[in-house]
């Protein structure tokens, strides 16, 4: 073909025409260079979009259905306060979904109505409408596009939590007496759906310090601890012997390793061959050794002495170092490790069955100190759990049920009173075992009395980033049921407090859920009864959502500036040519090639230029996307610091590539090339061969 | 003006006004024919506008006003590439090749723009052989243009012009810039290979003698082309 042949001669660098080709690569590389910044960029802020929609979306479903106050109006709702057979109370969605009853007045056995109660809504067959079962056939007819469905009815509650922080006091840390601190948070307390559902993936392991945790709270006087609302239960705790309460821990765990509280002491006799330790003398007489981890530490301190602990004919002695081991002197004080050091350990059940306290349970210890391994036997009080492998996963129910929240085949199970906080009690010092209770209000014509529920913490979650996030327990519906069914909320607003989470793996599809929801809800006459809201109208999410939007949109729109920029490069380049190649476009026009044939050499040289530049680009940005992590290991050791604020970016920046950010180059790109070779093949047009030939 | 049956092609009542840097009617109503296997020459002092004429007769150019014929038939307003491309053969005083493509590929370009095949076995590869063999080039279809000597670039262009087989050839002072040994050459070789395949000649030229071996002959002055 005429105009492809003629554009592969115009490309494709020749010698002697090397400042063309040098400007045409340069075309190139700028805009390989745009794209690849482009595609990078969009890739990397859909990531974090995502991300957080994610969090965002984490403990609120991306759709949600609320009642109106339309709802509390109807006769479905009101009728259960006035009919025997629902016990003259007010029901939630749940107990709505799982009554076979859908009107439960009797005229023969309960009072006439007010005139307040309105007529029931009734279907198409006649029969009154069960609108919360009528959500779930919506929830269950949603298109299959939209996979991984799952919706659960929640329930939310206003409560003031007081938990009692137990800690070892500090000035008697070995003491079974704690110090003891109340902390008190008002919350929102939300159901958690037991069976398998997205809210588990938020919810954390237990920690070596929650573990450390209970296995104190075990060993500490539980009287001392007992607050008067658990006192009962307390003392039921107290009647069992340390096994019994430590096992539940144990039998689900396996210890890696432990590690000694500061200051332990190594009993003189496992020491058989000479290590380096540190003297502390005062007024010439030795106090204590110490025993660095490692041999070639330095001295830290100019008061300590260094040298060698060896055993000369049974005895150990300590010799100075540069000292003769006529000035040695016998060892008889105590010998302790100058840090913590991590080893291995074994419990001694036979102490464990009979102890009454730590200090009874014996662990034999191989702890390795400058290159040797001390063996001793050590009584717990005096070590910590320094790594663990914690179960929280079961096929089968384990035999005796650890204290934390734990999964059995994906079902999750709470002790009784259990509940999930935030994971920012943890900053505010609250671990796995701490126990207090719900505080709420029962509203009486004459007074407001203090209700109590009471509470155990099984474990945290993550709330991802919703401002009020830090406020909401989670907890099974019993614990939530207990505080709605006395509390007369004034709290928690009643057209949030009961309704239905609906959740799905493609966060964006929220809409279409929605839409479909809204009208299916119209079609069954159910929608002025229910509010679909997606969480793009969170009140919570707005801000930041739009704030994701318009950055987008504006760096959308500095993209094509700067690809408008790029692409005028183009234009220069094609100009040049244009100029360089005048006789040769007049030859071609006497030579009968029409003014179209000659615009589409320059048009396509655009397009090529850029389709080009596009692949080179997006090429490029596939692969740094594939190897961001090194490229920001790089980036952070040039620095000298973190280059990426975890806090916003997540722990690593997202490298997925971007498709739609890929869509829009290969579109965007290219068609700006044409317009840019548009120009160039305008100006070819306007050549008259004429003059051009003649001149020549 | 004589039309009869054999006229290929004809141009009536050209005008053609120049209004830059000044006004002026450098053609004032000029008519001509050319039969077919005839050839015609345009003579003129410099200035005159002979390759102007040219320019329109070759539709490069655009007549204020007046008409051009191509078998008795007007010729359309626009999108003349096509009858340029099939029709017509130009040839340049200064040869106007493409200096970097070979002298087989200046050949064979006219015939890839009109969408025709240029492999090796195709019509119009053998043509351009053929043409280059009657100019005597044949030993140089794969040097490129650039490196062929005067006469040689000439005799190129006329080949050139007789690619795709068109009815008119077109030639602007062909021999100017030739020695006479060359010149001589070249205007023998088109005026023959003109008579040979039939094709019709209009040439431009200061050269008398060669004006005076074409069949007819116009002198253009002061805007008025007269026949001899």
């Amino acid at each position: 073909m005429f105009e492809l042949s003629i554009l592969r001669r115009y490309l494709l660098p020749k010698r002697k025409r090397m400042s063309l080709a040098l400007i045409a690569l340069m075309s190139v590389f700028v805009i390989s260079l745009v794209v690849w910044l482009l595609i990078l960029f969009l890739s990397i802020t859909e990531g974090i979009e995502k991300n957080w929609l994610g969090r965002l979306t984490s403990l609120n479903a991306p759709v949600r259905i609320t009642p109106t106050e339309e709802y509390y109006r109807s006769y479905y709702h009101l009728i259960d306060e006035h009919s025997y057979a629902a016990g003259y109370e007010k029901k939630t969605f749940h107990e709505k979904l799982t009554s076979k009853i859908t009107d439960p007045y009797d005229e023969n056995i309960d009072s006439e109505l007010p005139l307040y109660i309105p007529k029931p809504v009734k279907g198409p067959k006649g029969g009154i409408l069960d609108l919360a079962k009528e959500v779930k056939y919506s929830l269950a007819s949603i298109p299959q596009d939209v996979t991984k469905i799952q919706s659960h009815d929640y329930q939310m509650a206003g409560a003031l939590l007081r938990l009692t922080l137990a800690r070892p006091s500090v000035d008697r840390p070995h003491s079974i007496v704690p110090s003891l601190n109340v902390l008190t948070q008002a919350a929102y307390v939300n159901s958690i759906p037991l069976n398998k559902g997205p809210l588990h993936s938020l919810i954390t392991k237990p920690s070596t310090a929650d573990i450390n945790h209970l296995i104190y709270l075990a060993n500490i006087d539980r009287n001392e601890t007992a607050t008067d609302i658990a006192v009962d239960n307390k003392e039921k705790l107290a009647n069992k012997t340390l096994a019994e309460r430590l096992l539940p821990i144990l039998n689900n765990l396996s210890i890696k390793a432990f590690e000694t509280k500061s200051r332990f002491s190594l009993p003189a006799e496992v020491i058989t061959d000479p290590i380096v330790a540190f003297a502390k003398k005062r007024r010439g007489e030795i106090f204590y050794f110490m025993i660095p981890e490692k041999v070639d530490e330095k001295l830290a301190d100019d008061s300590l002495t260094k040298g060698v602990l060896k055993r000369i004919n049974g005895n150990l002695i300590f010799l100075e170092n540069g000292g003769s081991e006529e000035l040695s002197v016998d060892v008889t004080a105590p010998i302790l490790l100058r840090e913590k050091v991590p080893f291995t350990g074994q419990i001694d059940h036979l102490s464990l069955l009979d102890s009454v306290l730590l200090t009874d349970i014996l662990i034999s210890v191989k702890i390795p100190l400058q290159g040797q391994i001390f063996e001793t036997v050590v009584p717990w009080h005096e070590l910590t759990i320094a790594d663990t492998h914690i179960e929280n996963e079961f096929s089968r129910p384990p035999e005796t049920a650890p204290p934390w929240a734990y999964f059995v085949d994906g079902t999750l199970v709470l002790k009784e009173g259990g509940v999930l906080l935030p994971i920012n009690f943890k900053e505010q010092g609250c671990l796995i075992g701490d126990d207090g209770y719900f505080s709420f209000g029962k509203t009486s014509p004459l007074m407001v009395s203090e209700q109590r529920q009471k509470v155990y913490t099984s474990g945290f979650y993550d709330p991802g980033v919703i401002s009020t996030g830090a406020r909401y327990i989670l907890t099974s519906r019993e614990v939530v049921n207990s505080i709605t069914s006395k509390e007369e909320s004034l709290v928690i607003d009643p057209l949030v407090a009961n309704g239905f989470q609906v959740w799905f793996d493609d966060t964006l599809k929220a809409s279409e859920v929605t839409a479909y929801l809204r009208e299916d809800f119209k079609e069954k006459g159910i929608d002025t009864f229910f509010a679909v809201t997606p969480f793009y109208e969170y009140d919570f999410a707005k801000d930041l959502i739009g704030q994701f939007q318009s950055d987008r949109d504006l760096f959308m729109l500095i993209g094509v500036i700067i690809l408008l920029v790029a692409v005028c490069n183009i234009i220069t380049l094609l100009l040049l040519l244009v100029h360089d190649k005048k006789t040769e476009i007049g030859i071609f026009l006497s030579l009968g090639a029409s003014k179209t044939k000659i615009s589409t050499i320059f048009a396509l040289a655009g397009i090529i230029l850029g389709g080009l530049s596009t692949l080179i680009g997006s090429a490029l940005a596939y692969f740094t996307l594939r190897n961001i992590d090194g490229l920001i290991g790089i980036l952070n050791m040039l620095e000298g610091k973190d280059v990426f604020n975890a806090a916003f970016y997540g722990s690593k920046l997202p490298s997925e590539f971007s498709m739609a950010a890929f869509m829009f180059i290969v579109i965007a790109a290219p068609l700006l090339s044409l317009g840019a070779g548009l120009i160039p093949a305008i100006k070819a047009c306007k050549l008259r061969p004429s003059q051009i030939l003649r001149s020549e | 003006m004589k039309e009869e049956s054999s006229v290929i092609f004809a141009a009536r009542d050209i005008v053609k006004t120049f209004s830059y840097p000044e006004k002026v009617e450098l053609l004032k109503g000029v008519s001509l024919y050319v039969s077919r296997g005839e050839s015609v020459s345009i003579t003129g002092p410099s200035g005159s506008g002979k390759s102007t004429i040219l320019s329109i007769l070759g539709t490069l150019d655009k007549a204020d006003s007046g008409k051009l014929f191509l078998f008795g038939k007007s010729l359309p307003k626009r999108n003349f590439s096509k009858i340029r491309n099939k029709n017509i053969g130009f040839i340049y005083q200064n040869h106007n090749l493409l200096d970097e493509y070979t002298v087989m590929e200046n050949l064979l370009i006219k015939a890839q723009i009109g969408r025709r095949s240029i492999s090796k076995n195709s019509e119009a590869y053998t043509l351009a052989l053929s043409l280059l063999e009657g100019m005597n080039l044949l030993h140089r279809k794969d040097f490129t243009t650039k490196l062929l000597s005067g006469g040689e670039k000439a005799r190129v262009s006329i080949a050139r012009a007789f690619m795709n087989d068109p009815e008119i050839i077109l030639a602007d002072e062909p021999t100017g810039n030739l020695d006479e040994e060359a010149a001589a050459l070249v205007q023998d070789l088109l005026l023959e290979t003109c008579k040979e395949l039939n094709k019709s000649l209009i040439v431009v030229t200061h050269n008398l003698p060669f004006a005076r071996q074409c069949d007819r002959g116009y002198s253009i002055l002061d805007g008025n082309l007269t026949e001899n």
